[in-house]
């Protein structure tokens, strides 16, 4: 059984007629310890399906419209209040893009760590245990850490110790929420290395949502890619990036930024991510896409298994000018 | 939005406990207690019980020395004694004193006092405690607000001046005797003696206290002062050295400091005050006055008395234009003064001359004037203003009396063509200008007594010859030679008839000079409990509650 | 912080001397004579002299000032010229009734305004919340003599629940705070209210929520606290609003504290003591500023590691 299977999901924002879909019709599944890379573009809806799966998104204007997101067997949009809270850091633990902003800063982080501990596993909520997950992260001197404030961290320091929170629970599966975007290059690097380090001790699935695939090949087994609310491409991690298959995600692995690249020469993706509600008809991609055809402004494409386990949401996946 | 239910009703909780901590006890006792409990034992005294009162202001001091004010002077009366007090009404009877004697030439008084008198302190009072009191009273280094009074005291200037160690008029030739000495025959001194600046003070007490005198007073009267908290609470105990029962039948009086009328009215119809307000202004708020008067509940309880003191008008007799009898004359004709006592529910009582009606020589024949605007609008045409004139209307910002009556002013003198200001300043800016020379154009003021005299209205305020740059009691700077010399006349005259007639005469002369329009005489209400007695007011004192008793 | 400290001392210094000298001019400009106050309408001039000798007010302003420097240097506030007692004397009895019955409006106010802010912050645009916020909205327009007054009536003298007035024990002061509360806690639910709604959104609540914290725990611990930091600010400059509720509350009840104490010695014109509650509020006032720049630091760890 998966640890977690998202199927159909859809959420809008606003009610009836004003009502704006963020996801439309979003499937995902992810097995106890693998990684699975969520990838798009800011405002594609990855975010939105990440913070939806412990049910995060302020209602309203946020409203889930449908489908289901089991975890663990149970479905979450069907939880009650004080199961969803057993759920939240319990079995899905989150780390989110901006760590200065999510600490709380007026509670020293040792007191932040020790009520993750507190509200799932009081047995542990002591000093000892707060050092040791400080350790486990690699925050250096770890016993006058915790008495810090979070404004006394640098970016990366946060960042480990939202971790070291997120770990605290000991839960199943692992949201990385752009974890790395508002860090410098380095410590990005380091992150990344440092969640692979605990997947590997620990177990856990990862949820990594990110728009750089470059950092996705480091860690993911899968790789799911979001354009304007739909999944337009999916597949094992390293046949995904070898041979990307949508026109999309061609344009998004020219666009990512290697530490030997010069960044003036990166390509950007021509024209703009569609603002939600505004998405075009047909193929969402077609006004952006190098290889568009009239066809495409027609009919809205289905996401097809191409291949054993690729799935693609574009027809002309196999013509010869994309493969080109 | 049951997750909202749940946080507000755990919040409720909360705030549930938290105020059961807070003794919330209702006050419970039914206020109203409609049946009259007076009945038939009213007329019996009874001892005991606690007399609650209140006050809107402060007790300033219990020095009577110092505490020359309406507010104090009934607490004064708890303290101490003087050698002469008034019956019921003005009549003098011995006080510590038990008789006296006045020389041939009235100028030397001999008093004997009575004997066995203890102050509170438990010391027997002998008659140089009187000299005691008296120097102290005069004593500049004191700076004693009654000290003019006694200025009359033989040898009393050379001793102000620092020229003698001592009053010379003022001796203890036996223990039990006092003679008082005058510069000059005095017909009002005896009323004098019983102002607080004479009340006995034991000299011990005084000087050991200093200037806390003024809140450990000691003295010879009825109770003591048991407690004083000061801006909060007093509280008066019976005094175990005073020998008369009949002015003890309350076991305590406790006073609380502070409130408004308002608030103690609320109070007293509550049940928490035994009398509704003690103060000499009328006593009941008077936008509440007609309420309580048709409240069945209050009948036969409203307890009043004419009191001596008057509210008049004063035009400035040496400023333009009032330097014109025809203007002032204009001015009496011009405003109603009934108006104005409709105004203020019939709280007052509207004046023709001077005299107040409890002062001997009230003059119920004086000739005064009635309104007639069209009387006014001829006079002020005869006197060169056809069209009337602009003044400027002095008065004390916030006065309750003086307030509604310059509104009712200000229209009648426009209906004769007068435009008056309105100019309302503090009570010490009030008596600055209006006593200093060609200041005050008109103003709203009043006069009220310091002892049943009619010198004490008309010699003072009306009297040219004791015109002063600033400082001036004659407000209105009127100056009649005629007047004047009634004045001195009156002033030494030993037959109390015939002195009376001169001051009428003086009233009448004043009163047709017209440097003032006589607006109203004030009236002194009290609101009683019906389980209170003995409260009848006293036209000079006012409360007495020495004499007041409560059913158990 | 160093400097920062000493800056603020000489500048509450000058503040000081700043009121007492404004006062005393402004006290010394009033019309009257004092010594007219002192003895009443019909003194002698004789007495008005001695008066005038005794309190010195015949010397120049400036000397006058002077004395009345050295004095306060001294710690000697002087004496009332009306009843004579000690200005300090006077100030330190009234003191406990003030401070208690401060304290306990601010306890009412805050245990009120920090739920309701909060509450409608959590649930905005709900019925609760547009209620609360016409309630907040009349409760600020209260002008605080009329509603002490109607407190009084209502709940004192129609209904009997509470004493209409003076301070004998406790219940005395329940009244007079919840009137000085209401005035306040409309506006402090509003303010927690704005700053709940910021404090909300950040990610630091998400953050907490994804947790698995209670909305209660989210609300009232890692959202409150923050919500707080401003205002805290306002409180502090508050503390002058709160002085006149104060003396307002305190007629009304006849409650014999620092607001009866000033407004008695205006009335009798008695510089001394004018002086002194004058004096005194700028005290709470300065004072008020070094609580809240202490309890600002504690609150607010940001702010004690960047000064």
């Amino acid at each position: 059984m998966p640890l977690l299977e998202i199927r159909n999901l859809q959420i809008d924002f606003g009610h009836g007629l004003k009502a704006l879909r963020a996801v439309d019709g979003v499937a995902l599944s992810l097995e106890p310890g693998k990684t699975l890379g969520l990838v798009g573009e800011s405002g594609s809806g990855k975010s939105v399906t990440a913070l939806a799966i412990a049910r995060l998104l302020a209602c309203p204007p946020a409203v889930y419209a449908g489908g289901e997101i089991l975890l663990a067997g149970r479905d979450v949009l069907r939880l009650r209040a004080a199961e969803l809270r057993q759920i939240r850091g319990g079995l899905v633990s989150y780390v989110f893009q901006e760590p200065g902003a999510s600490l709380n800063p007026v509670f020293r982080i040792g007191g932040q760590i020790k009520e993750a501990l507190q509200l799932h596993r009081p047995e542990a909520a002591t000093d000892a245990e707060v050092i040791r997950l400080l350790k486990l992260v690699g925050i250096p001197a770890p016993e006058t850490r915790m008495k810090s404030y979070p404004h006394e961290l640098s970016g990366g320091m946060q960042q480990r110790v939202m971790i070291a929170m997120a770990l605290a629970p000991q839960p199943k599966l692992l949201v990385a929420d752009e974890p790395t975007t508002a860090l410098d290059v380095t410590i990005q690097a380091q992150i990344i290395e440092l969640l692979a380090q605990l997947r590997q001790q620990l177990g856990m699935a990862i949820l990594l949502i990110t728009h750089n695939l470059g950092i996705v090949g480091d860690i993911a087994d899968d790789v799911a890619v979001m354009y304007a609310g739909q999944i337009v491409e999916q597949g094992p991690a390293h046949d995904l990036l070898q041979r990307p298959l949508h026109p999309y995600t061609q344009a998004l692995m020219k666009s990512v930024p290697t530490l030997a690249a010069d960044a003036e020469r990166l390509t950007t993706i021509s024209g703009q991510v569609p603002r939600l509600g505004a998405f075009p008809t047909g193929c969402r991609f077609h006004p952006r896409c190098p290889v568009a055809r009239p066809e495409c402004s027609q009919a809205p494409p289905p996401l097809a298994e191409v291949e054993p386990r690729r799935w693609v949401r574009c027809p002309y996946w196999n013509s010869p000018s994309l493969k080109a | 939005m049951n997750e909202f239910m749940r946080l507000t009703i755990r919040i409720l909780l909360v705030i549930a406990v938290l105020l059961s901590c807070v003794p919330l006890g209702t006050s419970g006792e039914a206020a109203a207690d409609l049946s009259n409990s007076s009945g038939t034992n009213a007329s019996i005294p009874k001892r005991g019980g606690t007399l609650r009162l209140a006050l809107p202001s402060d007790v300033s001091s219990l020095d009577p020395d110092f505490a020359f004010d309406t507010i104090s002077a009934p607490f004064l009366m708890l303290l101490y004694q003087g050698l002469v007090e008034y019956d019921d009404g003005l009549k003098l009877l011995p006080g510590l004193a038990k008789d006296w004697s006045v020389s041939a030439d009235q100028l030397t008084y001999t008093f004997h006092l009575r004997p066995g008198i203890r102050f509170s302190n438990g010391r027997e009072m002998v008659a140089a405690d009187f000299v005691f009191t008296l120097e102290r009273n005069l004593d500049p280094k004191l700076a004693a607000l009654t000290e003019s009074f006694f200025e009359g005291i033989a040898g009393a200037k050379d001793f102000r001046a620092g020229k003698t160690p001592h009053v010379r008029g003022i001796r203890a030739p036996h223990g039990d005797t006092l003679e008082i000495e005058l510069a000059a025959p005095d017909p009002t001194f005896l009323y004098i003696l019983t102002l607080p600046g004479a009340f006995v003070v034991p000299h011990e007490a005084v000087e050991k206290s200093g200037v806390s005198f003024a809140t450990h007073p000691v003295g010879t009267g009825p109770y003591v002062l048991k407690q004083w908290r000061r801006g909060g609470e007093m509280r008066f105990e019976r005094n175990p050295f005073f020998p008369e029962a009949d002015r003890q039948y309350l076991d305590a009086i406790e006073v609380q400091e502070g409130g408004d009328t308002t608030l103690h009215l609320m109070m007293f119809e509550r049940g928490e005050l035994d009398i509704a307000d003690i103060t000499q202004e009328p006593g009941i708020p008077v936008p509440d006055f007609l309420r309580i008067q048709h409240n069945p509940r209050w009948r036969g309880l409203i307890e009043d008395i004419s009191a001596a003191s008057n509210w008049y008008l004063l035009l400035n007799t040496e400023l333009t234009p009032f330097d014109q009898l025809t203007v002032r004359q204009a001015m009496n004709y011009a405003i109603d003064k009934d108006k104005i006592v409709r105004l203020l529910h019939g709280t007052v009582i509207p004046a023709k001359g001077i005299l107040p009606p409890p002062i001997p020589g009230f003059n119920p024949e004086l000739t005064g004037y009635s309104y007639d605007p069209a009387k006014a609008r001829q006079l002020l045409a005869a006197a060169g203003y056809p069209n009337g004139f602009a003044c400027k209307l002095w008065l004390e910002a916030g006065n309750p009396l003086m307030e509604p009556a310059a509104a009712a002013i200000q229209y009648d003198l426009a209906q004769v063509g007068i435009k008056a200001q309105i100019n309302p300043v503090t009570l010490p800016a009030f008596i600055d200008s209006s006593e200093r020379r060609k200041t005050v154009q008109c103003g709203l003021t009043g006069w009220s007594q310091d002892y049943p005299d009619p010198s004490d209205f008309l010699d003072t305020q009306f009297n040219g010859s004791r015109i002063t740059e600033e400082g001036c009691q004659n407000v209105t700077f009127y100056n009649n030679p005629k007047v004047n010399a009634l004045f001195a006349e009156a002033a030494t005259c030993p037959d109390v008839n015939r002195r009376l007639r001169i001051y009428q005469a003086a009233e009448q002369t004043i009163v047709s000079d017209a440097p003032v329009v006589p607006l109203f005489y004030q009236r002194v209400f009290a609101l009683r409990q019906p389980w209170l007695h003995g409260v009848r007011l006293h036209p000079v004192l006012y409360f007495r509650f020495e004499r007041m008793w409560k059913d158990q | 912080m160093i400097t920062r400290l000493f800056r603020r001392l000489i500048w509450s210094v000058v503040t000081l001397l700043g009121t007492v000298l404004l006062t005393f001019f402004l006290l010394n400009a009033v019309p009257g004579d004092v010594a007219r106050v002192i003895a009443g309408s019909k003194a002698s001039p004789d007495v008005i002299k001695e008066i005038h000798a005794k309190y010195h007010l015949d010397d120049p302003v400036w000397q006058r000032f002077a004395l009345y420097l050295n004095q306060l240097a001294h710690g000697d506030l002087g004496h009332s010229y009306v009843t004579d007692q000690p200005v300090a004397e006077a100030l330190l009895t009234r003191l406990p009734t003030t401070i208690a019955l401060t304290a306990l409006a601010v306890v009412m106010w805050v245990a009120l305004a920090v739920p309701l802010g909060a509450l409608t912050a959590r649930f905005r645009d709900s019925w609760f919340d547009r209620s609360t916020l016409v309630v907040a909205t009349v409760s600020l327009s209260l002008p605080a003599f009329w509603l002490a007054r109607m407190m009084q009536y209502w709940f004192a003298y129609k209904l009997g629940w509470f004493p209409i007035g003076f301070f004998r024990s406790f219940r005395d002061l329940l009244l007079p705070a919840a009137s000085l509360a209401i005035l306040f806690v409309g506006y402090y639910a509003r303010l927690i209210h704005t700053n709940m709604v910021e404090v909300l959104d950040s990610p630091y609540i998400r953050a907490a929520r994804a947790k698995g914290a209670s909305e209660t725990r989210v609300l009232f611990k890692h959202a409150l606290r923050n919500a707080m930091i401003p205002v805290i600010t306002i409180l502090g400059m508050d503390v002058a609003g709160l002085l006149g509720g104060v003396l307002f509350v305190e007629n009304v009840f006849a409650l014999p504290g620092i607001g009866t104490l000033a407004v008695q010695s205006v009335f009798n014109l008695d510089p001394p003591v004018i002086m002194g509650t004058v004096l005194f509020s700028a005290i709470l006032v300065v004072g008020a500023n070094w609580a809240v720049d202490l309890l600002y630091g504690w609150i607010d760890p940001r702010i004690k590691s960047a000064s």
